[in-house]
């Protein structure tokens, strides 16, 4: 008896040590590409073509400075994190809405509501882009970032709509049921009972939706004209067009625009570790 | 029946057009489009017809933009400039552009859209055509990829402007209007202003190095690659990661063999890209790849590497457009600029009666559109266009970025280079532009670009050809 | 148990109130999805049988199946379907283990998971264009990172062009793809392990089964929803997979890691050939819907079999 748990301490040993292997050699990968390119963000041209795994000669502060000047990086990041704050509120709430009758209600036609959503899992974006910008054009809403939004909204809710449906389908029922009975309506279900327990795969998904909202390309370009309301991405082009080489700045707004999105998501990220923990007491 | 259609239609338009009907004008062109052509070549016909004729009937109306009275227009405008105060032309463009926009505070206000990278340029510019929502004006670069909006009646003819005001075409250098004209249609649809050819640059130290004189013909450079290579000198580091730089060898290279008329006999069928003359291109192009001389790495290197490859004397040569002339001197390594080690010459000729035929004419052009845009529109946008394209307005733009414009520039810029250029370019006789612009197949540059770039993969010379023919019957 | 009685109980009488509120709660997303998503996808529809060159005003002629003819014929539409199941092998043979792999590390009890967590999901933040921005800077062989180590050790034989290498591109963009999304479907999938109750894992613990038994016997089966999302997400992400590799060999070079959506693209926006573009959207669609129908009916199956 005392053998047999000897063993499977040792076991259990080893496979932690193979866990932090796995671990920290992972971590290597993700962090060592990212750490070239802050690197090179410090570093001129030259030195970038030369070797890239050197540290800069001088550490050129310069090159953020003509990425800003560039790319306007200031207000072009304050864009893209507009737009991705008021896509990701609004797609959690639209989406959790009909996500809950999705997975409560047991009407037959939900059945093709669902195939409905899943639809929009699969459209290729480049189908929809006369389409969209014909509506855009009908309604005048070029250079409307409130207009950009629903776009985006519409273009994450299916997949949220999946993410929700999937989890909530594995909540058990007898937490609506004791709700029900204790005289929640459905409103109170949703947002009293169901929607802490979610919050793990709402978190999940609003950095996933916030995410695809702040770096999507294709729309902010065919809708925003106007370089007031240019975002991340988009300002990205004005990079590498085919006569200049500005591989240094280019390097520097990359980790500009992306300090905004580590900050977002350690804030998310607590978010999601009480989501969890949340998760895991209900559950 | 649909003729018949049509001509009603046209005929009503220019019922409408004569009775001063100003701004219905372009949504009877707009109507007569949608509802008259179907497709086939008669209705097709018939639409430019009426577009010929409401031409006709504006020819006596007022083209005098500059002394007209506009209020509060909005225009954009969509080209490719990379943006304030990135480059000598980018930054001439935007002071340009505010000082418009002062000028005409009230009257005329223009909004640039550009984009500089040309996939999304060509999205952005074709979705806003799918959507009716076109702008006021944009940038091509002639040939077949201006040809369907021509078809649709949807560019502006500027020749009344033209005749309104003879120095603004006389300004352009004749050679280069080749972007605004086509055959079956009369007019001048667009105004270029910068225009290039073909050159090779290379490096007088590494040449004198390896005792190699300046290539003349093709032989002679290939010659020259062998010496070098021996001396342990890298001839070329060819780039096609940008794909157009091997079509526009090839272009050169076709021109160079078989004269000018080998464009019109690719256009019309009576020479392929899969005939024996082209093939022979290919294979030429095939065995520079073979010896070595381009280098390795050709479809991970991209132009602007493989200049800054050749600034830095990693290579001896370096053949691309003569708008490189500016960029000698705004890129980082300046030296061998400053010390005048790099020469240029003509690309080696590969038959001596061509020598002096050349690839090249007018490049970057303004376009007007007329599809959904009211006559005041039009006439504000032809001012601001012409406010970018007059002698003077070029010579500033010339100024801060020395290259080859299409107008007649009379400064000097004291590049050592451009003056080599012009005077190589005096000496033409005959250029054409991208041999694929002449072909009335749409898909023709773009396959032919992707096509060449299986040269540097390994594929023979007549599975390119062959795959250049198959690609273009698929997107016919 | 209960669900199956809930369900009986709504079956028997319909609440018009409850009704009522289904549908109001539905609505917003069926109306923003309509507008955005099922417009297009019937205008894709509707001009996949016709031939139209994008110019506004110009007529949409009618050409039956031309268009999906035409692409059955085009032995590029076959390569670029080759690639998408690329795609998607590397997407269930080395994405869907990595990812599990690292969401039951985040989720076990070893130290500074949260530190690992923000790592993992690193790539992902940086976004498709940088990411593709420093790979195909790394993989450069004349200044890339290959290079500059074969540099230090003094070698200089020419180094491979891993990205205009046929079929290697491809597969090279694959594994950028999934070292971009191991961190993305980590989160997917400790969302559900999270949920899996502590006490099942302590009472297989107790009971004597190693860590590698517990997964395999316990967590594995109560995760089936999540890999049922993972496989819905992965299958149809590979068929329309455009922005990675768009970004990193623009299907070049010569169309050979082109993929059914970058086909998609040039067909409209480099040939103006709407009609063919579109017939390709019908494709992807109706080829995602069903793939993602019959993943559902496995994972069912699968249920009942329990």
């Amino acid at each position: 008896m005392a053998e047999k748990t000897k063993k499977n301490r040792k076991t259990v040993k080893t496979g932690t040590v193979i866990l932090y292997a796995f671990a920290i050699v992972w971590a290597f990968c993700t962090l060592f590409p990212v750490f070239i390119t802050v690197l090179a963000s410090f570093k001129s041209n030259n030195e970038i073509y030369l070797n890239l795994l050197s540290m800069p000669k001088e550490w050129l502060f310069s090159n953020y400075a003509s990425a800003n000047k560039t790319a306007n990086a200031l207000r072009t990041i304050g864009n893209s994190l507009f737009v991705a704050c008021l896509t990701t509120i609004a797609n959690t709430v639209v989406g959790i809405l009909a996500a809950y009758i999705l997975s409560r209600k047991s009407y037959g036609f939900l059945r093709y509501i669902y195939l409905f959503f899943m639809v929009g899992v699969m459209v290729p974006v480049h189908c929809t882009l006369v389409p969209i910008n014909n509506i855009a054009t009908a309604l005048n809403a070029k250079n409307n970032l409130a207009f950009l939004v629903i776009v985006y909204v519409a273009f994450n809710m299916s997949q949220a709509i999946f993410l929700y449906v999937g989890y909530m389908d594995s909540i058990g029922r007898e937490i609506d049921e004791a709700a029900i009975i204790d005289g929640c309506n459905d409103w109170n279900l949703l947002w009293r009972v169901l929607f802490p327990i979610c919050k793990p795969i709402l978190a999940t998904e609003a950095i996933f939706i916030f995410i695809a909202a702040y770096s999507e390309l294709v729309f902010s370009m065919i809708l925003m004209t106007d370089d007031k309301y240019f975002t991340v991405s988009r300002a990205m082009l004005n990079f590498s067009s085919v006569h200049s080489k500005d591989i240094a700045p280019q390097f520097a707004f990359v980790v500009m625009s992306f300090i905004p999105m580590v900050i977002i998501y350690v804030i998310f990220h607590n978010q999601i570790e009480k989501g969890m923990l949340s998760g895991a007491i209900k559950g | 029946m649909k003729k018949v259609l049509a001509i009603a239609l046209s005929s009503a338009m220019v019922v409408g057009l004569l009775s001063g009907c100003g701004s219905s004008s372009t949504a009877a062109s707009g109507t007569d489009a949608s509802t008259a052509t179907s497709g086939d070549a008669a209705a097709t016909t018939a639409t430019s017809e009426a577009a010929g004729a409401a031409e006709t009937t504006q020819a006596t109306g007022d083209y005098d933009v500059d002394n007209m009275t506009f209020n509060n227009v909005e225009l954009r405008v969509e080209f490719r400039y990379t943006g304030k105060d990135t480059d000598g032309q980018s930054t001439w463009y935007y002071n340009r552009l505010d000082q418009f926009n002062k000028e005409n505070e009230g009257k005329i206000h223009v909004t640039d859209e550009s984009i500089s990278t040309e996939s999304d340029y060509e999205e952005k510019l074709t979705t806003d055509f799918a959507s009716g929502d076109a702008p006021n004006a944009f940038l091509q670069y002639g040939g077949s990829r201006v040809k369907e909006y021509l078809d649709a009646g949807y560019l502006l003819d500027l020749t009344p402007y033209f005749n309104q005001y003879p120095d603004w075409y006389d300004g352009v250098q004749e050679f280069a209007w080749e972007t605004c004209k086509y055959d079956g249609y009369d007019g001048t649809y667009g105004i270029p202003w910068s225009s290039y050819q073909l050159n090779m640059f290379y490096n007088k130290d590494l040449l004198n190095k390896a005792g190699v004189d300046v290539p003349q013909s093709w032989d002679d450079l290939v010659d020259a690659c062998a010496k070098l290579k021996a001396a342990g000198i890298q001839p070329f580091n060819y780039s096609d990661k940008d794909n157009y730089h091997y079509e526009h060898l090839m272009s050169e290279m076709a021109l160079k063999a078989y004269g000018t008329d080998i464009a019109g006999n690719l256009a019309d069928g009576t020479e392929t890209y899969d005939g024996e003359k082209m093939v022979k291109i290919y294979q030429l192009m095939k065995d520079m790849i073979d010896a070595g001389y381009w280098g390795d790495a050709i479809l991970s290197t991209d132009v602007a590497t493989e200049r800054s490859m050749f600034e830095s004397g990693q290579a001896a040569f370096f053949i691309d457009g003569t708008w490189n002339c500016g960029n000698f001197i705004n890129d980082s390594d300046t030296s061998l600029f400053d010390a005048q080690t790099i020469g240029v010459t003509r690309v080696p000729y590969i038959d001596e009666a061509y020598q002096y035929t050349e690839m090249g004419g007018g490049s970057d052009t303004y376009y007007i559109t007329t599809l959904n845009k009211s006559d005041e529109e039009i006439a504000a946008t032809v001012k601001f266009i012409k406010y970018l394209t007059t002698v003077d307005a070029i010579n500033e733009m010339c100024q801060s970025s020395p290259t080859t414009y299409a107008e007649k520039v009379t400064i000097d810029t004291g590049n050592y280079l451009l003056d080599e250029v012009n005077k190589i370019m005096a000496e033409n006789q005959g250029s054409k532009l991208e041999l694929p612009n002449y072909s009335s197949n749409t898909a023709a540059m773009d396959t032919i670009r992707n096509s060449l770039q299986a040269l540097a993969t390994g594929s023979a010379a007549q599975d390119v050809g062959s795959d250049i023919v198959d690609k273009m019957a698929a997107y016919e | 148990m209960a669900s199956g009685k809930n369900k009986a109980v709504v079956k028997n009488k319909i609440n018009p109130r409850d009704l009522t509120i289904s549908i109001l709660f539905l609505a917003p997303a069926i109306i923003i999805c309509t507008v955005f998503i099922i417009y297009p996808v019937a205008d894709t529809f509707f001009l996949s049988f016709r031939k139209w060159n994008g110019m506004y005003g110009v007529a949409k002629e009618f050409i039956g199946l031309e268009n999906y003819i035409k692409i059955f014929k085009d032995k590029l539409f076959w390569n670029a379907m080759l690639n998408s199941l690329y795609f998607m092998i590397g997407g269930f043979v080395i994405l869907m283990p990595l990812a599990f792999g690292l969401a039951l590390l985040i989720t076990s009890k070893i130290k500074g998971t949260s530190f690992f967590k923000t790592c993992y999901f690193l790539p992902v933040m940086l976004g498709t264009t940088a990411v593709a921005l420093m790979w195909t800077f790394m993989l450069n062989p004349n200044y890339g990172l290959v290079h500059t180590i074969h540099n230090m050790t003094g070698d200089t034989s020419s180094i491979l062009d891993v990205l205009n290498t046929k079929t290697l591109n491809v597969w090279v963009v694959v594994l950028v793809n999934e070292w971009m999304y191991a961190g993305y479907n980590m989160l997917i999938f400790a969302a559900g392990l999270v949920a899996i109750p502590q006490d099942v894992n302590e009472a297989a613990a107790l009971d004597g089964a190693t860590g590698w038994q517990r997964i395999r016997y316990v967590t594995i089966p109560l995760m089936k929803n999540s890999f049922k999302i993972f496989s819905i997400l992965c299958i149809t992400g590979c068929i329309k997979v455009f922005d990675i590799i768009w970004a990193m060999t623009r299907g070049g070079p010569n169309d050979v890691s082109s993929t059914p959506s970058i086909m998609l693209y040039t067909q409209a926006f480099s040939y103006k050939l709407f009609g063919r573009s579109s017939a390709y959207g019908v494709i992807l669609l109706v080829l995602g819907v069903s793939l993602s129908i019959l993943t559902n009916h496995f994972f069912r199956e699968d249920k009942d079999l329990m």
